[in-house]
């Protein structure tokens, strides 16, 4: 029976205790005046409690002088009396209704703006865009048109192929995929010629349309002609055809770099002493604690904490507090071994080489040169020899 | 309407008592109709020997934690057992819970 129940303390009831001789008396007249009377128990002889709604209460005191009856409220239960209990303290609900209010209020502001899928295009410049676009931490979130700040994302960036941007809870994030320029390429019923990219000798040569100009063994300079598209007809001479040429040629191509390295280097381990900074964030403004001291270390690290207070994931609260750390480190002077300092100029040179080398060559043979000046240093020349394709398709011009 | 309704049924009823297996009575036991919503009669709901719902009772006539004897067509009901109490009373109908020993019709 939850269902009347919960109806009885929705509307409020009383609980009384009745006086008198005549009880039986009493209930039969209730009954009969329509009062809905329940949990009716004996306490003694001439004494009983019973609990009934507070407009049968009302009836029931009438009920009561007739058979002589002494009736006392000795309990009021349910809502009614529960927000008259609570409507004395003002102060309270006033504490309610204004968090209630508060939380409201900081919720409906973006306080963090998120930037996820971005590999080249730095955020920074991202964040420069959405704040032109009027998404930035502090603004009122139901001004901001989700899909057209994506659209105009995707039209203003050029760098960009695909962008979403949703508001959860108090944080906007913008997923972005960047858009990978496609290789100009010369159209298929275009004529053109295949010349060389870089400079190189002729590892193999297939051609598939065009003339070949150049022959295995030959050595090659950057732009040099390869492949013609222009076909001469060998009866009729000055009589030509222009064709699309379509090769592969494969040229072994050098690449040299040279890396150093000290003997002597110096290792850095922290002492141990560290130094704090707390930055307090409120809204957008970052406040400098004044307990701040000096950071007097000769060398050190440091290390940036960033704590905002938030609740869940996703309701991320305009407060928090940056803590930076700052090591102290210590400088332990070390001497390498000759054969450890070769290894780093190596690896050094390697490193500036792999950014230059396109993906597809093949590396097939390097030679390393090991010098040592005045100073100390191991400086590795390399030169890395790669077999790779060097055709690059350039249309016919003015023919 | 309903209430004006139960009360005609209820003076008939007692009119058909009266004169001894009166011609209402006859009928309603031809037709199976529910003497308890015909006549008035009084239903009584035993659930174990802690609940008794009691329809069509007309009256308290005794109340006491070991003893309640209510008022019926029927004549007096008198229920003994003990902690008994009202979980409920209306007009027509009153729930009895508590250990319940025994249900007797008294006239």
């Amino acid at each position: 029976m939850l269902l009347p129940r919960l109806w009885n303390y929705l509307k409020g009831y009383v609980i009384i205790l009745a006086e008198g001789y005549s009880l039986e008396r009493f209930i039969n007249i209730c009954t009969r005046r329509q009062v809905l009377l329940w949990d009716i128990n004996r306490r003694s002889n001439h004494t009983m409690t019973l609990k009934t709604s507070i407009k049968g209460y009302e009836m029931i005191r009438l009920i009561a002088e007739k058979s002589r009856c002494k009736v006392s409220v000795i309990g009021e239960k349910g809502l009614p009396f529960f927000i008259f209990r609570y409507k004395r303290r003002k102060a309270f609900i006033f504490g309610m209704v204004s968090f209630y209010l508060l939380v409201s209020l900081l919720a409906s502001f973006v306080w963090d703006v998120e930037i996820y899928g971005n590999k080249d295009i730095r955020t920074s410049d991202i964040l420069r865009k959405l704040d032109d676009l009027g998404v930035r931490p502090g603004v009122l979130k139901y001004g901001i048109n989700a899909d057209r700040i994506a659209k105009t994302l995707i039209l203003q960036m050029k760098e960009l192929s695909w962008a979403s941007f949703e508001i959860r809870g108090t944080r906007a994030k913008v997923f972005v995929e960047e858009r990978t320029e496609p290789p100009i390429l010369v159209p298929v019923d275009v004529p053109c010629n295949i010349v060389a990219e870089r400079d190189g000798i002729i590892h193999s040569i297939i051609v598939k349309n065009g003339r070949e100009v150049v022959k295995e063994g030959d050595t090659v300079v950057k732009g040099q002609l390869l492949v013609s598209g222009v076909i001469e007809n060998e009866r009729e001479p000055g009589q030509s055809r222009l064709v699309h040429s379509i090769a592969e040629v494969k040229a072994r191509t050098w690449y040299e770099s040279t890396g150093t390295a000290s003997i002597k280097t110096f290792e850095t381990t922290r002492t141990g002493n560290v130094k704090y900074i707390h930055t307090l964030i409120l809204f957008n403004k970052e406040i400098k604690l004044p307990l701040n001291k000096g950071i007097d270390f000769k060398n050190y690290d440091k290390v940036e904490l960033k704590r905002v207070l938030k609740v869940g994931d996703n309701f991320i609260l305009p407060f928090g507090i940056i803590t930076e750390e700052f090591h102290e480190n210590m400088l332990i002077e070390k001497e390498l071994n000759i054969d450890e300092a070769k290894t780093a100029a190596r690896e050094d040179a390697l490193k500036k080489l792999l950014k230059i080398i396109p993906g597809d060559a093949e590396i097939i043979n390097q030679v390393v040169d090991y010098t040592q000046n005045q100073n100390g240093q191991v400086i590795a020349s390399i030169i890395v020899e790669c077999v790779e394709d060097i055709g690059l398709t350039e249309e016919i011009g003015g023919e | 309407m309903q209430d004006s309704n139960a009360k005609k049924t209820e003076k008939q009823g007692q009119k058909g008592n009266r004169v001894g297996g009166g011609f209402l009575e006859k009928l309603i036991n031809i037709l199976e109709l529910p003497q308890e919503v015909m006549l008035g009669t009084p239903k009584m709901v035993l659930t174990g020997n802690n609940r008794l719902l009691v329809e069509n009772c007309r009256g308290i006539v005794e109340f006491e934690k070991q003893k309640i004897r209510l008022s019926t067509l029927d004549g007096f009901v008198k229920i003994q057992g003990e902690y008994l109490s009202i979980k409920e009373i209306s007009r027509e109908n009153v729930i009895i819970i508590g250990e319940i020993n025994s249900l007797e019709f008294v006239k």
